[in-house]
């Protein structure tokens, strides 16, 4: 990058908020989707979304690519750098600005870390509800970027329901203030939109988001099977029985195991095939009410044990296995192909028995731990990355469990978006008319295609958006 | 043959017949074609986009008046005829219709299923359900469920270009591509004609109860209504409305039988005097008994007031001396938990230009409190001096852009919503 633009970048962002060593920027070079890297230009880290707004204008006179970044914990490669461009990162902006607990809303700016925000609402006796496993790292903004889900979305609804209101900074460095609450959209949903966007529309700099009570009462319990397929049966009967728990999460055997070995040991018995984790909420009469049932159905489908957590501690406990769960994954292998896929609720069985058929046809070791309830499966694959013919046939494994997922009626992502992991798979879903639609929609917010170009839409759709180059 | 008599040709030719259509009883009428499937829907907006013609895309008729008089229009498209029932899943808890499908089919077709369709709008047998989404029109259950918008999974519409394109899907939990579904509901017919939607579905209650109880002050039904809304219960919705002589509260509970009867039990212990009235009994009166029944059904001028639910506190009050000073009589109706004030303006400032002056002092109070108030059902004369909608909203630009980008010659009628859109 030239000397003077980064001069000028610097005289805005001071020296903490332009990085622009090579060796420095390695750090940057991709996200949780560690198979794709790309070097960026430069690193901005503004503070305020008045400095945002600054480097953007800048950026946006050089006509450079950009790319936002959270805490770059996202799985799709949404934050993967493209050639020559800046990723600007949200890590020094991190203050909770206000909690109104009478209104029941928080404004936070967007590189606060998911977790400090249930800390703050805490306090007040509420709750931010989305829960994504790597709450302890990832960042509000990037859960707008994505859509987020975790756990209890199954009862709250993902990220998208919970977002009132946002400060944009735009493709030209304007700022958009979509933050006045309001219950319903003053014209069209800007802010429904922009959630999910994956950073192609703008950057998110500041966060308006509901707040729920702390329940009164909550229960947590777990299930213990001798085989995976019977838990699927007992979600889907759960389902198919219109219960309302706040969260229902499958582990399996080789996931037990890895979490057992690992400091998140949460005390799943390790001769287990399959565990099931439910929680229920709300009153004691309605957890009770919503509790019975769930446990007739758990024995009905031949749950051999089902232990109910007897204090907070061990529900802790019990949780930290679940959503330690990918990184204890590091045991059974140096990295992890994390898959994300939906399927109706009905075909639960189903299609957790195609992804193991097709993981042990390619060779290769799948350990499943998904959000059961929203029908969101995690087919995880180890493998080591300096295995050439393993990233082969992990990837063809991949590639064949998206395509049986979608025609059985699934979808893509439930909640770790399409980025460059998916792209190319958009087209199984959606006709070039549809993403011609999204590419028309994309042009509103950022004319240039300058704002993570070359990411969601099939390269072939989208030939009017620039630097499209895709990482190697 | 005249210039319309061609046009009303063309389109029979493509859809069978053409009917009337009046979008407001102030208008001119215009003719109306019912496309009986998808691939018609797309004909006939190729057809306009061709010869130039402007589009305005309808459901059942049963608001348009809420919404701005469009400035020209060649032809109305109503969704009546798209009345498949395209996917039902009961037991992954999803439906997918086409937009035609009324509300009262569509929700005795959930119930069948053992679900319940939020929104529970009034006068569900005149509205379709891609009216209702179209107009991101929420029921008075949204305290409990949340905003239609959030459970629509996706959407199938027709653009300007003539494609159905689809955005979302089928499945509770999907982020897969951009959620234009989420631009189009509540775009009021401005981007393209909806033609189908995914929506989740919520258990049906196995019991249902209606509470109510009277106040003579606005302040003390809004104190109870707080203290009822402060309970650990999931009320699903709430009211206050005036009567002869003083407010009615009346709060629905519906779920689990234990659930209910014990949020019941609360309840009573709150509100002095209290019935319940439960089952069959309860859900009918909830619907027959409210405003906003009566306010659907009124042809007469109306406000949408809403703010941030505690607010409401100030504002009803201050609405209500208002609306007193300036001697106007009509249905009050609030939603506490949602913090929504609907205003019948039935008898009073009847002069065009003392309703736009009595609507713009409002206002200017109103947003010092910020709260925002649409007017509904307004004569066209008093339209001339006022928006119905209010101050443009931040981002009318890229709203604009949206929908230049979207429909770049103007397919669709414009002009009918937040700052002409
Ligand atoms: C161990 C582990 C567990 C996980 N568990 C879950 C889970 O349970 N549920 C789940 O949904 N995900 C999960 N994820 C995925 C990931 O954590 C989420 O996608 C998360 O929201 C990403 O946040 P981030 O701050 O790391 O964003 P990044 O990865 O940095 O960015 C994500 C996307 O958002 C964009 N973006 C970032 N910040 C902004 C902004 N301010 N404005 C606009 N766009 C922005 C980026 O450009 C990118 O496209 C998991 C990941 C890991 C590693
Ligand atoms: C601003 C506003 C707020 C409203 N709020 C309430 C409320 O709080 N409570 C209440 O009871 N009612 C409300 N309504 C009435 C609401 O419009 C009707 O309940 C519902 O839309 C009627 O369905 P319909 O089939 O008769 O639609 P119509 O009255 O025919 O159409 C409603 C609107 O949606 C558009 N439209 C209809 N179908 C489609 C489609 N398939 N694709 C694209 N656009 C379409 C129309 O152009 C029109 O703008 C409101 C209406 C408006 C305009």
């Amino acid at each position: 990058m030239r000397r003077e633009l980064i001069d000028e970048l610097l005289a805005v962002l001071g020296p903490a908020g332009v990085i622009h060593e090579p060796a420095r920027l390695l750090a940057y070079e991709c996200d949780g989707l560690a198979l794709l890297r790309q070097r960026p230009a430069v690193v901005l880290l503004p503070r305020s979304t008045e400095e945002c707004a600054r480097a953007m204008r800048i950026l946006h006179r050089e006509r450079l690519p950009v790319v936002g970044r959270g805490a770059g914990t996202g799985l799709s490669g949404g934050a993967t750098p493209v050639e020559g461009c800046a990723l600007v990162g949200f890590a020094r902006m991190r203050d909770v600005l206000e909690v109104n607990a009478a209104e029941r809303y928080a404004r936070v700016q967007a590189g606060v870390v998911n977790i400090d925000l249930t800390l703050a609402a805490e306090k007040h006796g509420l709750f931010y509800a989305p829960d994504p496993s790597s709450q302890a790292a990832c960042t509000i903004g990037g859960n707008v970027g994505e859509n987020s889900g975790g756990p209890h979305c199954f009862k709250h609804g993902a990220t998208t329901r919970h977002i009132l209101g946002l400060v944009i900074v735009r493709d030209d460095g304007s700022i958009l203030d979509l933050s006045l609450p309001s219950a319903d959209p003053l014209g069209y949903d800007l802010v429904g939109l922009f959630v999910g966007s994956e950073g192609m529309f703008g950057l998110a700099t500041e966060i308006t988001v509901r707040l729920v009570p702390v329940p009164q009462v909550t229960e947590t319990l777990l299930a213990i099977f001798t085989d995976l397929d019977s838990a699927c049966d007992a979600v889907s009967d759960a389902i198919a029985a219109r219960l309302e728990p706040s969260a229902l999460e499958i582990l399996d055997r080789l996931t037990i195991q890895a979490v057992e070995a690992s400091v998140f040991a949460a005390g799943y018995p390790k001769q287990a095939d399959a565990v099931l984790l439910v929680e229920a909420e709300g009153s004691e009469v309605e957890v009770e009410a919503t509790l019975a049932p769930l446990r007739a159905i758990a024995h009905k489908r031949g749950a051999i044990d089902i232990r109910r957590a007897r204090s907070a501690a061990e529900r802790k406990q019990l949780w930290a296995g679940r959503k330690g769960a990918f990184g204890a994954m590091g045991r059974i292998a140096p990295d992890l192909y994390v898959a994300d896929v939906v399927v109706p609720r009905t075909k639960l069985r189903e299609l957790v028995a195609a992804a193991t058929r097709i993981a042990n046809d390619k060779q290769v070791k799948l350990a499943n731990v998904f959000h059961a309830g929203d029908g969101n499966l995690h087919p995880n694959i180890s493998y080591d990355r300096r295995d050439a013919d393993e990233v082969r046939r992990v990837l063809e494994a991949s590639d064949e469990i998206v395509r049986c997922v979608v025609a059985a009626g699934g979808s893509l992502s439930g909640e770790h978006g399409i980025g460059l992991e998916k792209q190319e798979f958009m087209s199984l879903v959606f006709s070039d008319g549809d993403l011609r639609a999204m590419c028309d929609v994309r042009r509103a917010w950022d004319p240039d295609g300058r704002l993570n170009p070359g990411k969601l839409i099939p390269v072939h759709v989208c030939r009017e958006m620039r630097g499209t180059e895709r990482p190697r | 043959m005249s210039t319309l008599e061609q046009l009303e040709a063309r389109l029979a030719r493509v859809c069978g017949s053409v009917e009337v259509a009046r979008l407001r009883t102030d208008v001119e009428p215009l003719p109306m074609v019912a496309p009986r499937s998808v691939e018609e829907t797309c004909e006939l907006v190729r057809l306009a986009a061709v010869d130039k013609l402007r589009v305005v895309p309808i459901g059942r008729g049963s608001k348009l008046g809420w919404c701005s008089t469009p400035g020209h229009v060649d032809f109305a498209l109503s969704t009546r005829n798209l009345q498949r029932i395209v996917s039902h899943v009961p037991d992954d808890g999803t439906i997918t219709v086409e937009a035609g499908v009324g509300m009262d089919e569509l929700s005795a077709r959930c119930r069948a299923g053992g679900h319940f369709l939020t929104p529970d709008v009034p006068l569900a047998a005149r509205r379709s359900i891609g009216g209702v989404v179209a107009a991101g029109e929420s029921g008075a259950d949204r305290l409990r469920f949340g905003p239609v918008r959030h459970h629509v999974l996706g959407t199938r519409t027709v653009l300007a270009n003539g494609l159905a394109t689809r955005s979302g899907g089928q499945l509770v939990k999907n982020v897969t591509g951009f959620d234009l579904h989420r631009l189009y509901c509540g775009s009021h017919g401005t981007l393209g004609v909806i033609v189908e939607v995914s929506l989740r579905l919520f258990p049906e209650p196995e019991h249902e109860l209606r509470v109510t109880t009277r106040a003579s002050e606005l302040a003390d039904a809004l104190s109870l209504a707080r203290r009822a809304l402060a309970l650990p219960a999931r009320i699903v919705s709430l009211s206050i409305e005036r009567t002869g002589d003083g407010f009615e509260l009346a709060a629905r509970l519906f779920g689990l039988r234990d659930v209910v009867e014990a949020e019941q039990a609360a309840l009573l212990a709150l509100w002095p005097r209290a019935n319940t009235q439960s089952g069959a009994a309860a859900r009918a009166s909830s619907e027959a008994a409210s405003a906003r029944q009566r306010l659907a059904l009124s042809a007469h001028p109306a406000l949408r007031i809403a703010c941030l639910p505690l607010r409401l506190d100030v504002v009803a009050p201050l609405v209500q001396r208002a609306l007193a000073d300036a001697r106007v009589a009509g249905a009050f109706s609030l939603q506490p938990g949602i913090a929504e004030l609907d205003v019948e303006l039935a008898a009073g400032l009847s002069e065009a230009s003392a309703l736009a002056a009595f609507l713009r002092s409002l206002r200017a109070t109103l947003a010092r409190h910020g709260a925002s108030l649409a007017l509904r059902n307004a004569p066209r004369t008093a339209l001339v001096e006022l928006d119905p909608f209010g101050d443009p909203a931040s981002g009318l630009d890229l709203m604009r852009s949206i929908q230049r980008c979207l429909d770049p010659e103007g397919v669709f009628a414009t002009g009918r919503f937040h700052g002409g859109l």
